[in-house]
């Protein structure tokens, strides 16, 4: 015990273990907060599509020789986000279709050009390094630090600002428009946040492992809890909680970052179901 | 008032867009080490062993640290059972890489890549495996103990150099052979780059 408080001290002198950890926790936090939404509107799978959006940016971006990638990455991230989410029931192509093919269409370029056109010679390296996060939450420097809290800060205030919006966007958009308020605006602030979190998490898991981010923490708090509000709060803890577990496990026991975050999620997830069979039953 | 909070929401967010844009440069500095590793596994080495072990001088620039450790090199052997050979009982380091996992070790180096003048002076160990390169442009040969991270699919390479008295090939191992680094963080200037490296004293073959 004395040996692994030691060398917990050890790591956490480093200043990259907490750019990791203040990250890693906020990152969570955002994608939770979004990933109840994005579940209950039936678009669980858009974190998938849009990091692999991203995915094909950053290979345009090493194809045009960018040092800083992102101003091609986030434009392109958001403008698919918009497109997708923007469109909703009235495209001809709608819903998970059209994630799935600018999915793996975005996927596929993105591959080739890496391949065709390396930016450097470790080309596997690359792709890993995107597709799966690598190491690249550890990798962080204090302007990525300061940029992600102060996008962090805007998600969270946007979200309790428009909290009763994106509720009622959320769960019947006609009535909404019916209403007269104007549900496509608060479409497009979900879908700017949610393109936002994809290119900030992507640091985090990699964009094979961001749908996770989204969807686990929320699909956990579903078991146990049934209103918006406290599926909310448990989503946001639970994220939290399983991005903090995973970034220790990480560092202490030296696994991939991204997948040792996910698959806490994914414990989490059956501790609750198997909490929600014994709730069930008491009610019953 | 929420009025108005409404109608910045956007504008902050278009904000965060164009702030968001992050500084790459240290990682394609990084990059360059990458590709400098990736290029030695494509040379013939053992061609460009019996070319250049004549006329290649390693140029061992000046530590900047007051760390003295004990000049001792071993090469071409195991290391001796006796734990005097030990470079960790030796003497104390600043850093002791051998007993960090895969994911520290790989996020420390990349750190000291990119930071480097925050490692300067510090004394250091690190297991690795051993390459080396030789660049036409500069009439120099490099060496590198390169560390793999946790998904493997990545490798960070920090440069070494030994003594000058130690001449490539007879001094050094094959290239892919596992060593122990020990040294002292330094930096030198190149082609108007500031690049970090250890002023390795010793070089264990594992």
């Amino acid at each position: 015990m004395g040996d692994l408080a030691a060398k917990l001290q050890l790591y956490f002198s480093y200043p990259f273990v907490w750019y990791a950890l203040i990250v890693g926790l906020l990152i969570a936090l955002c994608s939770s907060l979004l990933g109840v939404t994005l579940v209950l509107k039936r678009f669980s799978y858009i974190g998938d599509g849009l990091s692999h959006v991203a995915f094909g940016a950053m290979a345009v971006a090493g194809l045009v020789g960018l040092t800083n990638d992102m101003y091609i990455v986030l434009p392109i991230t958001v403008i698919s986000a918009i497109l997708l989410l923007r469109t909703g029931q009235n495209a001809k192509i709608n819903g998970d279709a059209a994630i799935a093919m600018i999915s793996v269409g975005a996927l596929a370029v993105g591959y080739m050009l890496m391949n065709v056109f390396p930016s450097s010679a470790n080309v596997t390296g690359d792709v890993c390094t995107t597709l799966f996060g690598s190491t690249s939450i550890l990798t962080l420097k204090e302007a990525d630090v300061i940029v992600c809290i102060i996008m962090s800060v805007i998600v969270i205030a946007a979200f309790l600002l428009f909290y009763h919006k994106i509720f009622a966007v959320t769960f019947d958009e006609n009535f909404m428009r019916a209403a007269g308020v104007k549900a496509n605006i608060y479409n497009l602030i979900i879908a700017i946040i949610t393109a936002l979190i994809i290119v900030l998490a992507m640091n985090l898991v990699g964009s094979l492992l961001i749908s996770a981010l989204i969807i686990f923490p929320a699909l956990s708090a579903m078991r146990v809890f049934k209103s918006f509000k406290s599926v909310v709060v448990c989503s946001a803890c639970v994220s939290v909680f399983c991005a903090g577990v995973g970034i220790f496990t990480s560092i202490m026991a030296g696994t991939p970052v991204g997948s040792t975050i996910v698959v806490t999620d994914i414990l989490v997830f059956f501790i609750f179901c198997i909490v929600s069979l014994f709730t069930r039953r008491r009610s019953q | 008032m929420r009025k108005y909070l409404k109608a910045a929401v956007p504008i902050l967010l278009a904000s965060a867009l164009l702030c968001s844009c992050k500084d790459n440069s240290a990682a394609g500095k990084n990059a360059l080490i990458d590709e400098i590793v990736s290029q030695i596994s494509a040379e013939d080495a053992a061609a460009a062993m019996n070319d250049e072990a004549k006329s290649v001088t390693t140029t061992a620039p000046e530590t900047t640290s007051e760390v003295q450790i004990s000049s001792e090199l071993t090469l071409g052997t195991n290391p001796p059972s006796s734990e005097a050979t030990d470079p960790v009982q030796l003497d104390p380091v600043d850093m002791d890489l051998t007993q960090m996992n895969a994911t520290m070790i790989y996020s420390i180096i990349y750190d000291l890549m990119v930071k480097p003048n925050d490692y300067y002076g510090k004394s250091l160990i690190v297991d690795g495996y051993f390459d080396t390169m030789y660049l036409d442009e500069f009439q120099t040969r490099y060496f590198f103990v390169v560390v793999p991270d946790a998904t493997a699919c990545c490798v960070q390479g920090l440069e070494f150099k030994l003594p000058d008295d130690k001449v490539y090939p007879d001094d050094y191992p094959e290239p892919g052979t596992d060593i122990r680094v020990r040294g002292v963080l330094g930096s030198y200037e190149e082609a108007g780059q500031t690049y970090a490296y250890i002023s390795a004293d010793q070089m264990i073959v594992k």
